[in-house]
């Protein structure tokens, strides 16, 4: 990382400034940017459309994070002076998205302030803890409207849907009796398509400035935390002075800056142990290659200058700040930890478990969120679920139903014909069929359906010598149940028969 | 044979009896299929029908295709804000030769009544039919007059053009077995329709049909009709359906038990029309649509949402299980 090189003035500026900034950074660089986003997002945006309407913009809109990565990675190298094209930021793609992949088109997607946070995962490389440290020092301060950046933008996106809405409206021959916002406003699946164009032209239309100001506002508080303006300023100081004598001392006050400014000190060295992407492009400096002995020689000078006035002369005051919780940062380790003993104890536990309550709450809301949209999920993956097991079959009888089936169904037929009980018969017959034939053709059954309109489902989905026989033998329950007509005993048996060639894999002894 | 149960020759008899009735009406009638069906059924019920459907529909030409059908006496009576209860049921007046008041019997006095556009008529004018309609006598001057066998209202509304209506009371509503609803004809019809004015130059209430069915005839169907067998599962079923519409989330107000009645009184016609001796579950099911669409008031909630009385209706069919034996 050379600060030198930046395209872009390291002055420090209020966060409304640094936004303006990022705006001109997108007009300066469009062409890259802008090409980005159309080559990327074009093939997603038509395929999602392909898949689903309703829920393809849904998908576009979860992936957005992914297709920001890439528009970070342009701005990040070329307001460090480097030339990026549209090919090389291709390549860069993939690699850019690994960081917090998931976490920023799931949990993290939600974030107001995400495309501020994206260049500490994405451009420093830290995770866990240590970003989360980092991002604690980034957003304290008073002058924190990356949220309102976003708001700002989401009502851009907002206004140039309506504006073009407004447009279209006004450019359609006055014979069309279409207003497209009474048809937006009742949300017609027929013009979900033209909704989604509106809203993807917004979204590749500010998506550029919104990376671009976020990124802005990142660079600004650098600025401010780590006084790249100062160090710039004196790097060109030296460069000006001529003798090296004069480069020392120029040195020497740099360096004497930079070890009155502990905490800026400790960032800048934590930022360069991380910074792995921005490290890539350092070089060691002439400063790095000084030998301990110039070092020494350095400190002592510095000593010196210490104990000369105004330095010598200390003045102490005190107030109070919020500082945030310190005691929590890896950095602090060494610093002595507040008394957690007593109440504070207490507290600190009910923090830990009120966390881990949190999280299986949360986790418990998505799975139910999946569960209940199990039916959506599939039909937009094109999945078809297995069918539940438990199926309210009509059994048309009370005599038997699925679970009470005799386990030697032929054995308890021939029991039934024998005893004449041709009702209990019939029905074993039927719950036993509809079973079979449920099973082998997954038949759509309902509880609430008649002996017609199973008969009817049955002609529909099974073979011709199933129908068949279902025919003749709802027919002469019907006969049975509603008319009141005894079948003749040559009838049964001749039912019996066909049912026993037809479902012969329900051999004595086995059950259903 | 018990005179209780229908024999194979009545019940072929009388298949092809309603038979030919549909398809005299239907040779004027086109397209209407099913509401012809509905209509014939709740005639020879014995109740009452409300056919509901825009202007144009031939609801007038299916009554009085249906009353030249069967020779029927055929009266109708347009409603209109100003009509009066007497000039329905009939009114006595003082005839100055003999001074003595003599009755004058109103259009109500026939087989066949058309109240066409009823809802155009003030409340008391349509409490007038009630007494009419239930039980077929109606009373002038404190003396009742019993009507002719077989008699039947059949009442129209429009579904839209709502302004200056008066809606008709539960109470009223009630009293009719079915409401019909008519609806457009499909393409084929409509074509097929078209073709028969165009080409014959003539219109449709021009036709004169022939008589296919007598009085007697009529009295034998319904007798007919009183014979099929209907289980008790069936009874229970039909029940059912109408007591679950009473329990039901999003029904304010459910089918009372004239319901349950009709419900098995259309499903023997329509067994009978079938050529059935007997009712089946699927018959009951067939009818609960016509006979409880209008018995129901769905919540605000349902009607500003969109549901209407027949997906409700649907829903509980879906709902209730089918009769087991």
């Amino acid at each position: 990382m050379h600060i030198d090189q930046l395209a872009i003035s390291t002055q420090p500026r209020n966060s409304w400034k640094a936004f303006d900034l990022g705006c001109r950074m997108a007009f300066r660089w469009w062409k890259p940017l802008y090409g980005f986003m159309l080559l990327v997002t074009l093939p997603f945006f038509i395929a999602l459309n392909f898949i689903s309407t309703e829920y393809g913009m849904f998908l576009l809109w979860l992936l957005k994070p992914w297709f920001e990565r890439g528009l970070l990675y342009i701005y990040s190298r070329e307001v460090f002076g480097q030339r990026v094209t549209i090919s090389e930021t291709l390549k860069a793609w993939p690699s850019q998205i690994k960081p917090l992949w998931l976490a920023s088109i799931t949990w993290l997607r939600l974030s107001p302030s995400r495309a501020f946070n994206v260049p500490v995962a994405q451009l420093e490389g830290l995770t866990g803890e240590r970003r989360a440290s980092r991002l604690r020092v980034l957003h304290q301060t008073n002058d924190n409207n990356t949220g309102w950046w976003t708001v700002i933008c989401a009502h851009w996106e907002f206004f140039i849907i309506l504006g073009l809405v407004a447009m279209i409206n006004m450019l359609l021959p006055e014979t069309v009796e279409l207003n497209l916002f009474d048809e937006f406003g009742t949300l017609m699946t027929d013009y979900a398509l033209w909704y989604n164009t509106l809203w993807y032209i917004a979204m590749v239309a500010v998506a550029p400035l919104y990376v671009g100001g976020s990124f802005a506002a990142y660079l600004n508080r650098r600025i401010l935390l780590e006084g790249w303006d100062i160090e710039l300023n004196f790097k060109k100081m030296k460069q000006a002075a001529s003798d090296k004598k004069q480069g020392v001392v120029a040195l020497l006050v740099l360096c004497f800056l930079g070890f009155t400014t502990p905490d800026t000190k400790a960032l800048s060295l934590q930022e360069e142990q991380s910074a792995d992407v921005i490290e890539e492009n350092d070089t060691p400096s002439e400063e790095e290659e000084e030998t301990p002995a110039r070092h020494t020689e350095i400190n002592e000078a510095l000593q010196d200058v210490f104990n000369s006035p105004p330095f010598s002369e200390k003045e102490t005051y005190k107030d109070w700040r919020w500082t945030g919780w310190k005691w929590e940062f890896e950095e602090d380790k060494d610093k002595e930890k507040p008394d957690m003993s007593g109440w504070l104890a207490f507290f600190a536990m009910l923090a830990k478990f009120s966390e881990v309550i949190l999280w299986v709450v949360f986790t418990l809301l998505l799975g139910a969120i999946l569960w209940l949209s199990r039916e959506h999920i599939s039909r937009l993956l094109n999945y078809r679920l297995p069918k539940r097991d438990k199926v309210d079959l009509p059994s048309f009888s009370r005599s038997y139903k699925k679970s009470t089936l005799p386990r030697n169904i032929p054995d308890e037929l021939e029991k039934l014909l024998q005893e004449s009980a041709y009702r209990q018969a019939l029905s074993l017959l039927l719950v036993s069929s509809l079973i079979q034939l449920h099973q082998k053709y997954a038949l759509p059954l309902k509880e609430s359906m008649t002996e017609s309109e199973c008969l009817a489902c049955i002609t529909e989905e099974a073979d011709s010598e199933s129908s068949q026989f279902m025919g003749q033998l709802i027919d002469t329950w019907v006969k049975l149940a509603w008319a009141h007509q005894w079948p003749a005993s040559e009838q049964m048996q001749h039912l019996v028969e066909l049912w026993q060639g037809l479902f012969g894999k329900v051999a004595r002894g086995e059950s259903i | 044979m018990s005179d209780n149960v229908l024999d194979n020759e009545t019940l072929e008899q009388s298949r092809t009896k309603i038979a030919e009735l549909k398809a005299n009406v239907s040779r004027v009638l086109v397209g209407q299929d099913d509401v012809l069906e509905q209509v014939i059924v709740a005639f020879l019920a014995g109740g009452h029908v409300l056919l509901e459907g825009v202007p144009g529909l031939g609801k007038t030409l299916l009554i009085r295709a249906l009353a030249q059908s069967i020779a029927l006496d055929y009266k109708r009576v347009q409603f209109t804000p100003d009509l009066m209860p007497a000039d329905v049921t009939g009114h006595s007046m003082l005839n100055m030769a003999t001074s003595e008041f003599e009755v004058r019997k109103g259009p109500a006095f026939t087989h066949l009544l058309l109240a066409d556009e009823i809802n155009r008529a003030p409340a008391k004018t349509q409490a007038a039919l009630l007494e009419v309609m239930q039980e077929h006598q109606i009373t002038i001057d404190g003396n009742s007059y019993p009507l002719d066998n077989p008699f039947m209202v059949l009442a129209t509304q429009n579904p839209i053009d709502n302004e200056g209506t008066y809606p008709l009371p539960e109470a009223e509503l009630d009293r009719f077995m079915m409401k019909v609803q008519v609806d457009y004809p499909d393409t084929d019809a409509e074509v097929q329709l078209t073709l028969a004015v165009t080409q014959s130059g003539q219109s449709q209430f021009n036709h004169s049909l022939p008589a296919v069915v007598s009085l007697e005839d009529v009295l034998a169907l319904k007798e007919a009709a009183t014979k099929v067998l209907v289980d008790e599962r069936l009874v229970e079923y039909a029940v059912n359906i109408v007591r679950t519409s009473r329990e039901w989330q999003g029904i304010v107000h459910g089918a009372g038990v004239r319901a349950s009645i009709a419900l098995i009184q259309a499903a023997k016609v329509k067994a009978l029309l079938e050529g059935h001796g007997f009712v089946m579950p699927d018959h009951v099911k067939a009818m609960v649509l016509p006979v409880l669409r209008h018995r129901i008031i769905l919540s605000a909630d349902q009607e500003i949402s969109g549901v209407t009385n027949e997906q409700v209706l649907s829903a509980i069919i879906e709902k209730v299980p089918a009769p087991r034996q």
